[in-house]
């Protein structure tokens, strides 16, 4: 069975075989941005370079979706977080592995890939998520 | 710059209308409007028309049907700020001369569900399933509970205020009351957002009619509405949540006024817990204590700010081009001493606020 990125581009597995997303830096004000992106949201200078993010972050907020629009396909309730990543950049995805009744929001967690779901020919679409940092993760 | 007033307001009832179009809608509160100005159709010198999808050209498929005289009609889509958006910018075509009497009209037709955030079908956040708008202000939710101690029942008492002033508002959707245990009890959308806590799916359409002060005599002795103050923004890169704090600074500053001289807001209820936030951002009460100001009753009609006298979203419904509009329209009622059972006491200043996908918002402040 082939495991497809949801989209090109957002991460890659590093040596150790770990998650790891693809985003920006400018190079004028050092912001950086998940996804990338062309230009500077904070300063709009053009010609963003390609970086390596952190691997962990903090759960901002977060919810759990138990009435899901039409178009999604996937198993309900699924629980989003909203993570602030160490080195900055702010994204939502998925959290896994994590009971309904564990307070989230302060905690660590890291960047996972998993399974979102699978294509018309049975391969795996994989997708970034979030899994709660073991034993607190590296802060 | 001119001064601007409303000297026309329209609105159909919202509520399920699966035989009638948006032109069928938005046609009768546009008649209206114009009768209750007193401002002929060859006197309309611009139209603009907000919806977020109702088709190429609504705005003139709805102004065809009451005169073709060639003017200029404008169609303007801004997420849930789209009727907020047609105001500020027939305001600022009036106060800087380009015209002098424009007529507006915001109208949807909705689909049943959830409703999604802005985003395509190809998109990453489409394809997660984070394209759930309840779902953004569930996570705001959970933080605010979090952080201030916000609770359920304090959320939940919005949406019961709402409702109860929403029974009171023959243009409402929902003209029912419930109680604290109907709305926590209710269907769980987004933890903690439960289904009485959103907005209905709703058909609607409210129109006005703006003029420069000077020509208002003309057509109308009834009280003068002035537009004061008129923000649009979108976010700020790294400050995504004071959308509604930027918009409403530069609606005070423009006005000269501050949250304390407001006798009445309509504020972006969609979901309830939305109020609470939009209240504390709004500056009229500081961070955090929007709980607890509705456990004193401090936002009810007869409160130190009536908040949604009209019943807000969360009763009246929420045609997306429409509620913009419909707030300047009660705003309007109110100012007139014409809201009925509904009437703020002493109504001299309104403020109007909505928030959109995408990072859009929009403040009005209206004063006679």
């Amino acid at each position: 069975m082939i495991q497809i990125p949801v989209k090109e581009r957002l991460f890659k597995t590093d040596a150790g075989g770990r998650a790891v997303l693809m985003g920006s830096v400018c190079p004028a004000c050092g912001t950086r941005f998940f996804p990338a992106r062309g230009s500077c949201a904070k300063c709009a200078k053009r010609g963003l370079a390609q970086t390596d993010l952190a691997r962990e972050g903090e759960i901002v907020t977060y919810t759990i979706v138990r009435q899901a629009p039409a178009t999604w396909k996937g198993e309900v309730p699924y629980t989003i977080v909203w993570v602030k990543l160490d080195d900055g950049p702010e994204l939502m995805s998925h959290l896994i592995g994590a009971r309904e009744s564990d307070s989230l929001i302060g905690r660590r967690v890291e960047v996972v890939l998993d399974k979102l779901r699978n294509d018309a020919d049975g391969n795996e679409i994989v997708v970034h998520k979030f899994k709660l940092a073991p034993n607190g993760g590296n802060r | 710059m001119r001064n601007v007033t409303i000297i026309g307001a329209g609105m159909h009832k919202c509520g399920r209308y699966p035989d009638k179009s948006y032109v069928d809608l938005a046609l009768p509160a546009c008649l209206d409007a114009l009768d209750d100005a007193g401002v002929p159709w060859k006197d309309v010198q611009s139209a603009y028309a907000s919806h977020i999808s109702q088709g190429v050209s609504a705005g003139q498929a709805i102004m065809g049907q009451i005169g073709l005289t060639g003017i200029p009609i404008y169609n303007v889509e801004n997420a849930c700020c789209a009727g907020s958006t047609a105001v500020n910018l027939a305001f600022h075509a009036i106060a800087s001369g380009q015209y002098d009497v424009a007529l507006l009209v915001g109208f949807e037709k909705m689909k049943k569900g959830v409703i999604g955030g802005i985003f395509d079908e190809m998109s990453l956040e489409e394809n997660l399933g984070l394209n759930v708008m309840p779902a953004l202000y569930a996570m705001l939710a959970n933080s605010h509970m979090h952080h201030y101690g916000l609770t359920q029942e304090q959320i939940a008492k919005v949406a019961v205020k709402n409702h109860k002033n929403g029974a009171l508002n023959p243009h409402a959707h929902i003209r029912k009351e419930v109680t604290v245990e109907e709305v926590l009890a209710s269907r769980m959308i987004a933890d903690p957002i439960t289904l009485l806590q959103c907005c209905p799916t709703s058909d609607g359409a409210a129109a006005l009619v703006l003029c420069a002060e000077e020509v208002g005599g003309r057509y109308t002795s009834k009280r003068k509405v002035f537009i004061r103050g008129s923000s649009v923004v979108s976010e700020l890169c790294g400050r995504e949540n004071d959308v509604t704090t930027r918009a409403s600074a530069k609606a005070y500053e423009m006005a000269g006024i501050g949250p304390k001289d407001v006798d009445l807001a309509e504020v972006h209820d969609a979901f309830a817990v939305g109020e609470i936030l939009h209240c504390e951002h709004l500056g009229f009460c500081p961070e955090g204590e929007g709980g607890r100001w509705v456990d004193e009753g401090r936002t009810e009609i007869t409160g130190e700010i009536a908040v949604n006298p009209s019943g807000g979203l969360q009763s009246r419904g929420h045609p997306l081009g429409m509620t913009g509009v419909a707030q300047v329209c009660e705003a309007v009622w109110q100012l007139r001493g014409e809201a009925g059972a509904r009437q703020v006491a002493d109504a001299r200043v309104a403020l109007t606020h909505t928030q959109g996908a995408g990072g859009v918002c929009s403040v009005h402040i209206l004063a006679v």
